[in-house]
């Protein structure tokens, strides 16, 4: 009977430590002495147009952002214009505001995720690649 | 036009209920204490004079209203003098002249009769509050789910997952629901903030199973 509970115990912690393997995906850039260097667009665009695996799945993934800040825009405006029309009330349409945002944010990443089809893809893997390839090439260890 | 008396319901017991004055002008003796309401209609005397000078003090106790007759419904909410009465029982006497009975309850807050039931089987409804026995009935239902959900984790596996996630995410709508429910009184506003609150929930869920059960 101990050795059942004992294995139940250690699958048990198996299993949830499976399930949020991808919190250590940053944990070697993150925890260090020196930061990495700052990088810009150019940058990044440099590593899309040299790396053919995560290149294009990077470049899909920065285009999945334009989709949900236009969502966010559009859902925040129409949410509290919406709100603001009806109830003139000054903290509804704030907080419609906001809610909107999140919504509209979900809606247009959710068209994204679509149209580009990001489900067939890893883009946490892409984005941690592209971060080991700034790290060698900055000359960090 | 027919036109009805309206008066506080008290009888003294050395006193008459009611007497004419004239044909329209009904005087009684009255408090402001509360009573039930008499056991039959109350019928005048036939000398208003020999009452007044028996009893002339009751004159100026008076608390009378004249309305007509025909606006009077069991009920009806009217103000006298700042004070909100309802009519509990309506007579109509054969000669013409109607009255009324109102009645105050003593545990109503001061100035307004909030629920009064009169023989007739007439209730005021109550308005559907939170504290109801449907609505705390459906919450049980919700707290009941969640803790399944929980017990459920404690079989790490797909399904139990996939339990978890759709009754975790079921209780958040149905309490952020709850929330608008009583805050947001425009209809059409309550209802667009749902149905995208809805629509993001769904995405969120699914996005919550794919990163746990495909990880």
């Amino acid at each position: 009977m101990a050795d059942n509970t004992q294995s139940y115990w250690e699958g048990y912690k198996a299993f949830w430590s499976e399930r949020f393997s991808f919190l250590s995906n940053y944990s070697r850039f993150i925890n260090r002495d020196k930061p990495i260097p700052s990088w810009s667009s150019s940058d990044v665009e440099e590593f899309i147009a040299s790396d053919p695996v995560h290149g294009p799945v990077l470049k899909s993934a920065r285009e999945a952002v334009q989709f949900g800040l236009t969502g966010s825009a559009l859902g925040a405006l129409f949410t509290a214009g919406y709100a603001w029309k009806y109830s003139k009330s000054l903290h509804g349409a704030g907080l419609s505001f906001l809610a909107g945002g999140i919504f509209g944010w979900t809606f247009g990443h959710e068209i994204a995720n679509h149209t580009l089809q990001l489900y067939r893809v890893d883009t946490l893997a892409a984005e941690a690649k592209f971060l080991d390839w700034w790290n060698k090439k900055t000359g960090g260890y | 036009m027919q036109s009805m008396s309206l008066t506080l319901s008290k009888r003294l017991s050395n006193s008459k209920p009611l007497f004419r004055i004239s044909s329209s002008l009904v005087a009684h003796a009255s408090s402001a204490t509360t009573s039930p309401p008499p056991p039959s209609p109350p019928v005048p005397s036939p000398s208003a004079l020999n009452s007044l000078l028996t009893a002339p003090w009751s004159a100026t106790q008076s608390r009378g209203i004249t309305l007509s007759g025909s606006d009077i419904r069991v009920g009806n909410l009217i103000g006298n003098r700042g004070r909100a009465h309802e009519v509990l029982k309506l007579y109509r006497p054969l000669e013409g002249t109607g009255k009324a009975t109102l009645e105050v309850p003593p545990q109503s807050v001061a100035g307004y009769a909030t629920v009064a039931t009169t023989e007739d089987g007439a209730e005021r409804k109550e308005r559907n509050s939170g504290l109801s026995k449907a609505t705390k009935t459906k919450r049980e239902q919700l707290l009941k789910a969640t803790a399944v959900a929980s017990l459920l984790l404690i079989y790490p596996n797909t399904y139990s997952l996939l339990f978890a996630n759709f009754f975790v995410f079921w209780h958040l709508y149905a309490g952020i629901g709850e929330i608008l429910a009583d805050y947001v009184h425009h209809e059409m506003t309550r209802e667009f903030v749902m149905i995208s609150l809805r629509l993001f929930l769904i995405i969120a869920l699914k996005d919550v199973c794919l990163n746990f059960v495909f990880v």
